[in-house]
């Protein structure tokens, strides 16, 4: 690939999207608005997976490093441009390419403030290839926090319901997450004198990993504060509250990328940060704390499991099913010792695995559920019933996402559980518990998401005092039904053979011990 | 005796003089509507010509480390470089005040006379090194503000400019306090006397030796004096009822000018009078006033329904900001990686002095389109002033901290000095206030572009065009910046070595 790919990935839909919004009065780009952004997220698509493709796998570290040293060339605090990819990063790199055509897809029906609208998603999705791709820790968190303004409007100006309640919710939330993580940044800085993350012996720089490590501040407390601010972002209990209602009242495409990508950088930043640096700097905390996380892991799985079976609302639904299968990432997580007592990486190989498989399911989920919505102008589930009469190819789908997301073997939501089920027990005593416990939250899974189809796909045809016009009712049009392939196509292709993933992901895991 | 030399380097402040005189003159004479703010602005921008060209070095002059006059005056890359942010401050604000100043206003000659007399004050007291020119600087910046305050015609006018003639009367008798501490153990005025002096107490202990507590009690009282002009605690409970009451211009002036010129000489009198001897003490007080500023100005902010009011407890949350970074300037951190406070603190006061000014502006400039001051009645103007809008956004958002922007810079900076020297629960502090800061500046944004206005106004607005060339500058100086700070550190960071 040639250089300067990342930085292209990043800057070119920030860039298109901000000149679709400048020119908005233009009436030569009003036709083509939607046109245009189906083509700039097409590229954006097929240019990261030939990126993860070309990755490789056999030198290992980082690649397509693009970097520039003077963005704050101030004495005391250096900050510089660098991006770059490395096992763990490459897939999430992919999953946003992928995610973003589609939500540009499952934004076809958009007419309010059209320009306006497609700056901001073209933005978004720049912004988190960004979080993704950064070597340096101030970089990160420039794009961490960036990605707030697009989803506020976004969420504000075209959601539904209680859209500005939901909305300051969620920055409100995601702003506190941010300010944890920049003390957190800083604090690392002036422990070890530098904001890049990591060795690059490309260009000779010394990374916070094998710094010298001196500050004040106990690093439990720069563990914990990091911790806590992705956590906020993850959703993990009991921080979760923005989740439901930001995801309820978002616009279809903004809930596929809230929970396709959005909320993969906090299980990232737990990956990169609190697993692979705190690794370095002092892995007794991570071994000391790894029982209460799995505890937590556990306790986020059941809970979500037992909240979203309650739900009546199909978005709803969907959305704390996010939390529960988040409650899996930090179970996974806490896997970490691991490695050093049974000399296996099955569990964090699992957990970066549920980053990418929840991102596709959810996000077939989130683009079907909106797609219904388009038609029956409901989710309310007790209002829907016999839909499959009317739309085959979506409740098939449907069927299938569902069955990917409780983990019917097969299906890529099946791999990553079983990972991390196995990385976990095979700690023993806590973890062991906790996994027990946890396994329990795949039965809660069959159980919600059956009675939901059941109840809205197949059963009776709608009732009289429904408001869902049954007869007019049309089921995918073709370019709907790519979108839907794709995603459908990533669950199956994962399911059967994970190795295309997890390959990666073992290189990147497999690194975080080895530095 | 006075030389050629010398009276190039206050060429700035005897240019704003002869205005001053100039501007009442003319006045006399030709009484047409803005006549006075266009020769006003005239004068102010030959005023900060020369004084960018002297920070520069564009002129050349004698002694370009800094140059003493009779003692009490001196002319270093500091003060220059306050100066000509004061001047360009102050320039916008008269250029915009070309068509905006209100209506109301009585007599626009003399309004815009006793601002360059205010300013030409400023500007004077960024070059104090001595306690008592200080203070004669200090009351020439503020007794022609009761002027500026009570020449408007609406009814509480004299009512707001009584309440600042008070408060200030009373700031300055405390301020005289603390010099008096400060004189009578010293026994000298000047900075460099008193520095002298700490040095030689430095080595005893602090409670024992009760001259370094007396200096340290003086050392509050003119800090705690001087924080009447930058809003910040103890003396703010002014700052709303005069931001409301007052005409706009005069807001802003209060809000950016006044603020800059009094932590100009804060920041003197910390770093340059007081050395670093006895930082640990007065640290202590410093990042009290700071927690205290920022808490209350952003808690109180939350529930305003008067912009000028919101911003009014938003200049106290970020008066505070900037007192996080001079809290935090012990030169010997932990780590050597010494990471100046003093220096964030500059670097955010430019930050502050840009933004501030472009929200501020924006804000009059959409105010007096629609007429009111109100937040509610921000419904819908993003679609009829579309372009002042989006500057007012991109400030705001500044305001708030979101990377891409200079705010963003400035409280990374502020914060991460406030880390670098053990203050992690001011920098604390400062963060959750910068969350809760969100709620009422993205109100603002929310309410101009997403609500949909109740009444039928209008279907657009024109604006003012100074304004939004002006706006437009500073929001593309607040993006600039944001995104590459480089620039303006190194700046600050060549400004700031004068003063260790």
């Amino acid at each position: 690939m040639p250089g300067g790919i990342l930085s292209f990935l990043i800057f070119f839909p920030i860039i298109s999207g901000i000149i679709i919004g400048i020119f908005s009065r233009n009436k030569y780009l009003n036709v083509n608005v939607k046109k245009t952004s189906l083509l700039i997220t097409g590229i954006q698509m097929i240019l990261s997976i030939l990126v993860f493709f070309s990755y490789d796998k056999t030198l290992g570290g980082f690649q397509f490093i693009d970097y520039f040293d003077s963005w704050i060339p101030f004495e005391a605090f250096t900050a510089r441009y660098i991006v770059g990819i490395d096992g763990l990063s490459a897939p999430l790199i992919l999953l946003t390419g992928i995610l973003g055509f589609c939500a540009v897809i499952a934004s076809m029906n958009i007419q309010f403030r059209q320009k306006e609208y497609f700056m901001w998603l073209l933005v978004l999705q720049g912004v988190v290839t960004g979080v993704f791709a950064s070597l340096d820790l101030l970089l990160l968190f420039v794009f961490w926090e960036a990605e707030l303004i697009p989803m506020y409007f976004l969420i504000s100006i075209w959601g539904s319901g209680r859209a500005h309640y939901s909305a300051m919710k969620f920055l409100i939330f995601t702003l506190t997450s941010g300010a944890l993580l920049l003390i957190g940044i800083v604090s690392l800085y002036f422990a070890t004198g530098t904001f890049t993350m990591f060795d690059i012996t490309e260009l000779g720089l010394n990374g916070i990993v094998n710094s010298n490590f001196s500050i004040a501040i106990p690093a439990i407390f720069i563990f914990f504060i990091f911790f806590i601010g992705f956590a906020i972002k993850l959703p993990l209990f009991p921080v979760h509250s923005w989740l439901p209602d930001a995801h309820t009242d978002a616009p279809t495409a903004v809930s596929i990328m809230l929970a396709g990508v959005l909320l993969k950088m906090g299980g990232y930043g737990l990956l990169r940060i609190n697993v692979d640096i705190f690794n370095y700097i002092d892995p007794s905390i991570l071994t000391d704390l790894a029982p209460y996380f799995a505890i937590i892991g556990a306790f986020s799985v059941i809970y979500g499991a037992l909240l979203t079976i309650q739900q009546t609302d199909l978005k709803r639904l969907i959305a704390f099913s996010s939390v529960s299968h988040m409650g899996y990432v930090v179970l996974g997580f806490s896997s970490y010792g691991a490695f050093a007592s049974v000399g296996s990486t099955e569990g964090l190989g699992g957990t970066a695995l549920q980053l990418f498989t929840h991102g596709t399911i959810t996000g077939l989920a989130f683009l079907l559920v909106g797609l219904t919505y388009e038609r029956t102008h409901t989710r309310y589930i007790p209002h829907l019933g016999g839909l499959v009469n009317k739309m085959p190819l979506i409740t098939t789908f449907f069927v299938i996402a569902g069955f990917a997301s409780l983990g019917l073997p097969g299906l890529s939501g099946f791999v990553a559980e079983l990972m991390i089920f196995v990385g976990t027990f095979k700690m023993g005593s806590i973890w062991a518990i906790s996994t027990i416990v946890a396994v329990f939250g795949v039965v809660l899974a069959a159980a919600y998401t059956l009675w939901m189809i059941q109840r809205a796909y197949f059963g009776e045809r709608v009732q009289e005092d429904s408001p869902v016009n049954f007869d007019q009712l049309d089921d995918l049009n073709r370019l709907e039904l790519l979108s839907v392939l794709i995603l459908t196509a990533t669950i199956v292709i994962v399911g059967i053979y994970p190795a295309i993933i997890t390959d990666m992901f073992n290189v990147g895991v497999g690194e975080i011990f080895t530095r | 005796m006075i030389t050629l030399n010398d009276i190039l380097l206050l060429s700035p402040e005897i240019v704003l003089t002869i205005g001053a005189f100039v501007v009442i003159i003319v006045d006399l004479f030709y009484s047409k509507k803005s006549f006075s703010a266009v020769i006003t602005s005239l004068f102010l921008a030959i005023s900060a010509v020369l004084s960018v060209a002297l920070t520069a070095n564009l002129i050349s002059y004698n002694d370009p480390s800094g140059l003493s006059i009779i003692n009490v005056l001196s002319i270093d890359k500091y003060s220059l470089f306050l100066k000509s942010l004061i001047l360009l401050s102050g320039l916008s604000i008269s250029l915009c005040g070309i068509n905006l100043l209100s209506k109301e206003l009585k007599s626009k000659g003399e309004f815009w006379a006793l601002f360059l007399i205010s300013i030409t004050g400023m500007t004077l007291l960024t070059s104090t090194t001595e306690m008592i020119t200080a203070w004669v600087a200090l009351e020439l910046t503020s007794l022609p503000v009761i002027g500026m305050l009570a020449l408007n015609q609406r009814k509480y006018s004299l009512e707001v400019a009584l309440k600042y003639l008070i408060l200030s009367a009373t700031s300055s008798a405390i301020i005289l306090m603390g010099i008096a501490y400060i004189y009578g153990v010293s026994g000298s005025t000047f900075f460099s006397e008193i520095s002298m002096l700490e040095t030689a107490l430095s080595g005893k202990f602090f409670f024992k030796d009760p001259s370094s507590i007396l200096i340290l009690f003086g050392l509050i009282l003119v800090v705690s004096g001087a924080s009447f002009k930058i809003a910040s605690f103890p003396f703010f409970s002014w700052v709303p009822d005069v931001y409301q009451g007052a005409p706009t211009i005069v807001t802003i002036y209060l809000s950016v000018v006044s603020k800059i010129a009094g932590l100009s000489i804060i920041i003197r009198i910390l770093f340059d009078s007081i050395n670093s001897s006895m930082i640990n003490e007065w640290a202590i007080y410093i990042s009290i006033m700071a927690a205290v500023s920022m808490t209350v100005g952003n808690v109180m902010a939350l529930r305003q329904s008067n912009i000028k009011r919101l911003f009014a407890y938003s200049t106290i949350a970020h008066a505070g900001y900037i007192l996080v970074g001079l809290a935090s300037s012990e030169p010997d951190s932990l780590n050597s990686s010494n990471f100046a406070g003093i220096q964030s603190s500059v670097f955010y006061i430019v930050a502050y002095a840009i933004t501030n000014l472009t929200a501020f502006l924006s804000v009059l400039s959409i105010s007096k389109e629609i007429n009111s001051f109100s937040i509610e009645k921000y419904k819908g103007v993003g679609i009829k002033l579309r372009f002042q809008s989006i500057i007012l956004s991109i400030a705001l958002i500044s305001l708030l901290g979101i990377p891409a922007t200079i705010g963003f810079m400035g409280k990374a900076f502020i914060f991460s000095s406030a880390i670098s020297n053990n203050l992690m629960w001011l920098a604390l502090i400062g963060i959750l206030n910068s969350v809760i800061s969100a709620y009422y500046y993205i109100r603002i944004i929310k309410l101009m572009f997403i609500d949909t206005p109740e009444d039928q106004g209008p279907e657009t607005y024109s604006g003012d065009l100074n304004t939004r060339i002006i706006t437009s500058f500073g929001a593309i100086l607040i993006l600039m910046f944001g995104l590459a700070p480089a620039m303006l550190l190194g700046i600050v960071e060549g400004v700031v070595n004068i003063l260790q």
